[in-house]
């Protein structure tokens, strides 16, 4: 019976691996290959039962097998960072920590180490992120590969990426691996969308909340052969009417304060991404994938008038043609070949004058067209990898109400980098050298200042070599030591080189900031085979960024503005992270950043003081117990030693923010019930800009 | 024979305490009183705007060194200040909309804080405060048709704003008519009017004709005053554009108003003067046009004397320059002044930063510091660093800084104090307390004088006596 047992076992194999998701314990860090084993042993112990169970012996208790819904694989294709290699400090985090959650990508990324995210206010208001005290313009992020960040400026919004149709948040610190096209000081942020799984998977979620937030979305991908496509589409909305303490602007005068709804608030968003892909063979493909996000926000205003109907609108498109061929030639060349096509289009609309200078209604546009070509070749000894990158991105602001003043901008960029991995001590010591070349274009064609000035024309050429090198020591199975040192620039934004209109001037003499990125630190990963503690980890790492050429904005007497490089960097800090599963049940996870962003400048008033909006220390403690299908979490987030300004004068309240939540898994539904800010405090993120107070929040998701 | 004794004593006595007062009320009258002493208060701003506060800085002693209090009660970086007698005022401006008084001697401890925004509105942009005593000034705002008539004194804000001014006549076609900046001479306020025409953003902003409009502070109604112009108002036309600082100079009794015109592109500003009685307008600078414009626009202005003047030249970002001029002599050329050339030079929009020593007090914002001149010789007396970047000084007329708490209210429980807080009280409380100590004093040598004489009476009797004695005469009186 038992040979009866193994054979049947081998032969419904292919039907376990298709069918396997059905089958799967709800653990974080489930791989493909423990899932296999779990099923091997259902099977095995299945058949094995019942043949005990028809003769009479001693009963077997079986071990409990909780079934839950569908988690998707994690796929890897050419042109991925292999994470086994590299030396880089990064973060993943998986999809399941955030499927069917009312969070943005700012509330899931705030919780990792060295990660600073800051809003203007609720779900789907404009917020940037920081990377190990870095700005939010020195921080890369990539959607698939794909830059979002555009030559205006100011970092990328990441209250514009839905997290409906995303698989995985991979986080570079301060290292970016040669696999991206621009890399730059803080590191990088890449998304990474659903892709194509075999078979059928298909997933619908919903969700309502306080502040009347709603979101739907769902996805169904289906591989039954060579061809495959996925479609997903995610919806999310808010009235972002949260009550706050409205102090009139005086700060001093309690009398007149009030507590009110936010006004103007209210925001909707839709996305859809979809994708049709074809194996030519096992070592061809070619993808077809077109990404949709469309976004109306209203605009509050600094008193939060109840007339201000100011409106920020943004739609992006982003067409990628993808073309994998591995296994190429007589050297195995593996090959990603990307085409693609962004167009986005802001339109802001303030026809009041109740927000920015004057009554405004603007559209900016941003097209770029790109290429990107990555090679792989891999050796017994080391893994040489090439990456090719060209962007054209034009900047076209359009002027809605008089007359037309083009300021276009057109920005051309070439990338080439190369990286090595040589594998030493049978792979045990890995060193990474690597370096890139970039070469930038940048033109203003002429146009008008807000003073009827005229802007001639201008236009620069930079080239920049960043070389980079990184270590990753695994001496034990259970310990890897890594080390990098890697200088990056951030070159000059259009806003920065060619000003705004006049109210703020360009400085095509600009240099780009430069950085040099330290770092060194270790991992341990334990698995241990006892209920006190089942599994630690622990992850440690020191940082270090000195920045030359800081771009500053200074102002003159009459208040008009002009990109200076006036100041540097000086950043270094400590980043630890901790997880911990322990009496079976539960799960314990924090991790705490210290750091000194320290600001040299050639202003008396700077010198010396922190940079604004970065925190001294920060720390995130989650206490999670799971028994058979509930779970329940609850998390602390705490930020200190924050200042609003350049000279340290206005200091920034310290947050604490308490969140809790439970779920229930009952077979393919998931019911999940979350509380933000259960301390019910108010703080800014940016001065005069609150954030909402304790909110409710309840989720169903659906996966088969 | 005695009453006329009595009288010619009595006239002796009141001659004699005439000149003794008369002596002190000199000696007061040029030293001064020394409870008026002035005090700097200047708004400062980070240079990347991202915050502001304000410093203050005890004008004495001349020659320095002067002790700056920096970086007091920090706020956002849109401020201007504002003072008079004791206290002075922050102004928090664009997107922001609020006074806030302080006592000098308790310059970062609020007395109050008051809203100065519409309801309904978003911002209304205050720009300043113009006083016509502790109970009553003018708050010029930005945004906005009317300027409001308010009470410092106002123990609570729902008796801040007691009246308007109507402004609305010369709006532009924005809506705004861009009121900015004003002096008062004697019963008249004058309120500078920019009437730029900002409709569409981001077109151009474009400069129109500019005006002064001219109430009458008893009554708060606007005074015809009857000048020809296209718009049809009752104001001043000026021959400038763009207006900024307005300064009324006693000493010749003419007002002056300096416009910029378009910064880079227009050349329609200058420096113009406006005469309080008759209105009539006189170009005194004028910055050039587009093919001849040496100094750049005209930025800034401060008049110290009827034959000395000094304007700030912008001839682009960061680059400014303070030049000295007469006056009285039209398009009079302008000299540098050492160690002004070049620099970010902000403020002088009062265009009274001149001090009680004649120092004119210059923000340069270049070097994050105020630069005190001496106007008699156009050299810098100090240097007196404010850490952030100045924006404007102001001066209190009583009160030292210090770090007690300030008593704040209203002004009218204490005779002295009501006194000095009249432009000439000073003068005023010391002639009358001269008069005092001089009758005093005069009181005092007659009473000891009378004692005096009182011996010496009795001594003169004794003698008497004793000759009278010598010379056999009878000694009994």
């Amino acid at each position: 019976m038992r040979r009866l047992s193994l054979l049947f076992l081998y032969l419904c194999m292919p039907q376990l691996k298709r069918f396997g998701s059905k089958i799967i314990r709800n653990t974080k860090k489930m791989g493909q290959k423990r899932f296999l084993l779990m099923s091997i042993l259902f099977f095995s112990i299945f058949p094995t039962a019942t043949l005990i169970a028809e003769t009479p012996q001693e009963p077997v208790t079986l071990e409990t097998v909780v079934v839950t819904a569908g988690k998707l694989e994690e796929t890897f294709q050419t042109g991925d960072v292999d994470r086994e290699q590299t030396p880089a400090v990064f973060s993943v985090i998986k999809r399941e920590e955030f499927e069917a959650k009312m969070e943005n990508l700012s509330e899931v990324i705030e919780k990792e180490a060295g990660i600073q995210v800051r809003q203007t206010g609720g779900l789907g208001s404009f917020s940037t992120v920081s990377l190990r005290g870095a700005s939010s313009d020195q921080v890369m992020i990539f959607m698939d590969g794909i830059l979002l960040n555009d030559g205006s400026g100011g970092g990328v919004n990441l209250s514009n990426i839905s997290l409906s149709d995303v698989e995985a948040i991979e986080i570079y610190r301060g290292t970016t691996p040669i696999n991206f096209g621009k890399a730059s000081i803080g590191g990088v942020v890449n998304i990474r969308t659903l892709r194509s799984q075999k078979g059928l998977n298909v997933s619908a979620s919903a969700g309502y909340g306080s502040f009347n937030t709603r979101t739907l979305a769902g996805f169904v991908n289906h591989k039954p052969d060579r061809w495959d496509y996925l479609i997903s589409a995610g919806y999310l909305s808010s009235d972002n009417d949260f009550t706050f303490l409205n102090d009139n602007g005086t700060e001093w005068n309690k009398e007149d304060d009030s507590w009110e709804k936010r006004n103007n608030a209210q925001f909707d968003q839709r996305n859809i991404l979809t994708k049709v892909g074809f194996d030519f063979t096992n070592d061809l493909r070619i993808d077809l994938v077109n990404q949709w996000f469309s976004k109306d926000q209203g605009l509050p205003s600094w008193n939060n008038n109840k007339e201000t109907k100011a409106r920020l609108d943004t739609d992006r498109n982003i067409t990628t043609l993808r073309l994998a061929a591995n296994d190429i030639g007589p050297y195995h060349f593996n090959t990603s070949t990307r085409f693609n096509f962004l167009c986005k289009e802001e339109e802001y609309d303030d026809r009041q004058g109740h927000i920015g200078l004057g009554i405004q209604h603007t559209k900016y546009i941003t097209t770029r067209h790109g290429a990107n070509f990555f090679l792989e070749w891999l050796t017994e000894t080391n893994t040489l990898n090439l990456m090719l990158d060209m962007q054209k991105e034009r900047y076209d602001p359009e002027n809605m109400l008089g007359s037309s003043t083009p300021e276009e901008s057109i920005r051309n960029m070439f990338s080439v980098g190369l990286q090595d991995n040589l594998l030493l001590f049978e792979g045990r010591l890995i060193v990474t050298p690597a370096v890139r070349y970039t070469s930038i274009d940048d033109e203003l064609k002429s146009g008008m200042t807000w003073l009827g000035a005229t802007l001639e024309g201008t236009s620069r050429h930079e080239d920049y070599i960043t070389p980079q090198i990184g270590m990753r020591y695994h001496p034990l199975d259970w310990f890897i030591l890594k080390t990098n040192v890697a200088k990056y620039v951030r070159e000059p934004s259009f806003f920065e080189l060619f000003g705004d209109r006049g109210f703020f001037l360009g400085n095509t003499d600009l240099k780009a900031e430069e950085g040099v990125n330290f770092d060194a630190g270790f991992e341990i990963k334990w698995f241990m085979a006892n209920d006190l503690v089942r599994r630690f980890s622990c992850n440690v790492a020191y940082f270090r960024s000195d920045v030359d050429n800081l771009i500053t904005r200074a102002y003159d007497s009459r208040g008009i503005g002009k990109s200076v490089n006036i100041s540097e960097a000086h950043i270094e800090g400590i980043e630890a992270e901790i997880n911990v599963d322990f009496l079976k049940y539960f799960r314990l996870s924090g991790n705490a950043t210290w750091q000194d962003p320290k600001n040299r400048s050639q202003i008396k008033a700077f010198n010396g003081k922190k940079l604004s909006g970065r925190f001294e220390k920060a720390y995130f403690g989650r206490i999670e117990a799971q028994y058979e299908t509930f779970k329940m979490y609850i998390e602390k987030i705490i930020e200190k030693g924050m200042y609003y300004d350049t000279a340290n004068l206005l200091k920034a309240k310290d947050k604490e923010e308490v969140n809790a939540g439970i779920s229930w898994l009952f077979q393919s539904l998931l019911f999940s019930l979350e509380a933000k800010n259960l301390g019910d405090n108010q703080y800014e993120d940016f001065n005069g800009y609150p954030l909402p107070g304790r909110s409710y929040f309840f989720s169903l998701r659906y996966s088969l | 024979m005695e009453e006329k004794t009595l009288f010619r004593r009595i006239n002796s006595l009141i001659l004699k305490g005439l000149s003794v007062c008369l002596v002190f009320a000199v000696l007061f009258i040029v030293v001064g009183p020394a409870y008026a002493s002035q005090t700097a208060v200047v708004a400062t701003v980070a240079s990347d705007w991202s915050s502001g506060a304000h410093s203050v800085i005890p004008v004495d002693p001349v020659g320095g060194p002067r002790t700056a209090a920096n970086n007091l009660l920090p706020t956002i970086s849109d401020i201007t200040v504002t003072a008079y007698g004791r206290y002075f005022y922050r102004i928090e401006r664009y997107n922001a909309d609020n006074v806030t008084k302080f006592d000098v001697s308790a310059p970062d401890t609020p007395i109050w804080q008051y809203s100065t925004l519409d309801q309904g509105a978003t911002t209304n942009n205050p720009q300043d405060l113009i006083f016509v005593s502790h109970e009553k000034a003018y708050l010029l705002r930005y945004g906005a048709t009317t300027a409001w008539i308010v009470n410092p004194s106002a123990t609570t804000e729902a008796d801040f704003k007691i009246g308007e001014l109507d402004l609305s006549s010369y709006d532009d076609g924005d809506g705004y008519p861009e009121m900015h900046s004003g002096v008062i001479v004697g019963n008249k306020l004058f309120i500078t009017l920019q009437r730029l025409t900002r409709a569409t953003w981001p077109d151009p902003w474009t400069t129109n004709t500019s005006y002064l409009a001219v109430f009458d502070i008893p009554t708060d109604t606007e005074i015809n005053t009857g000048i020809p112009n296209p718009d049809g108002v009752l104001g001043i036309l000026l021959p400038i554009r763009n207006l900024g600082a307005i300064q009324y100079l006693e000493a010749n009794g003419t007002i002056y108003v300096q416009g910029v015109g378009r910064y880079g592109a227009e050349y329609t500003g200058g420096i113009a003067s406006v005469d309080p009685g008759t209105y009539a307008t006189a170009m005194v600078l004028d910055d050039g046009d587009d093919t001849t414009h040496p100094y750049g626009n005209i930025s800034g202005m401060a008049i110290a004397a009827p034959t000395k003047g000094y304007f700030i030249g912008y001839a682009g970002w960061g680059d400014n320059t303070l030049y000295s001029f007469d006056p009285s002599v039209v398009n009079s050329p302008g000299t540098a002044i050492a160690g002004l050339e070049h620099k970010s030079i902000a403020g002088m929009e009062s265009g009274v930063y001149l001090d009680e020593h004649d120092m004119l007090w210059v923000c340069n914002q270049t070097d994050a510091r105020v630069d005190i001149l001496n106007t008699t010789n156009d050299t810098i007396d100090e240097s007196v660093s404010t850490d952030l970047n100045p924006q404007r000084v102001v001066f209190t007329t009583e009160g030292s800084p210090g770090s007690g708490s300030g008593t704040g209210g209203s002004a009218g429980g204490c005779f002295i104090t009501t006194i000095s807080n009249s432009p000439h009280g000073a003068t005023q409380g010391a002639v009358l307390f001269s008069l005092l100590f001089g009758i005093c004093l005069v009181a005092c040598f007659t009473w000891s004088g009378s004692r005096n004489k009182g011996r010496r009476d009795a001594s003169l009797q004794s003698m008497s006596k004793e000759k009278m004695r010598k010379a056999g005469m009878r000694t009994t009186f």
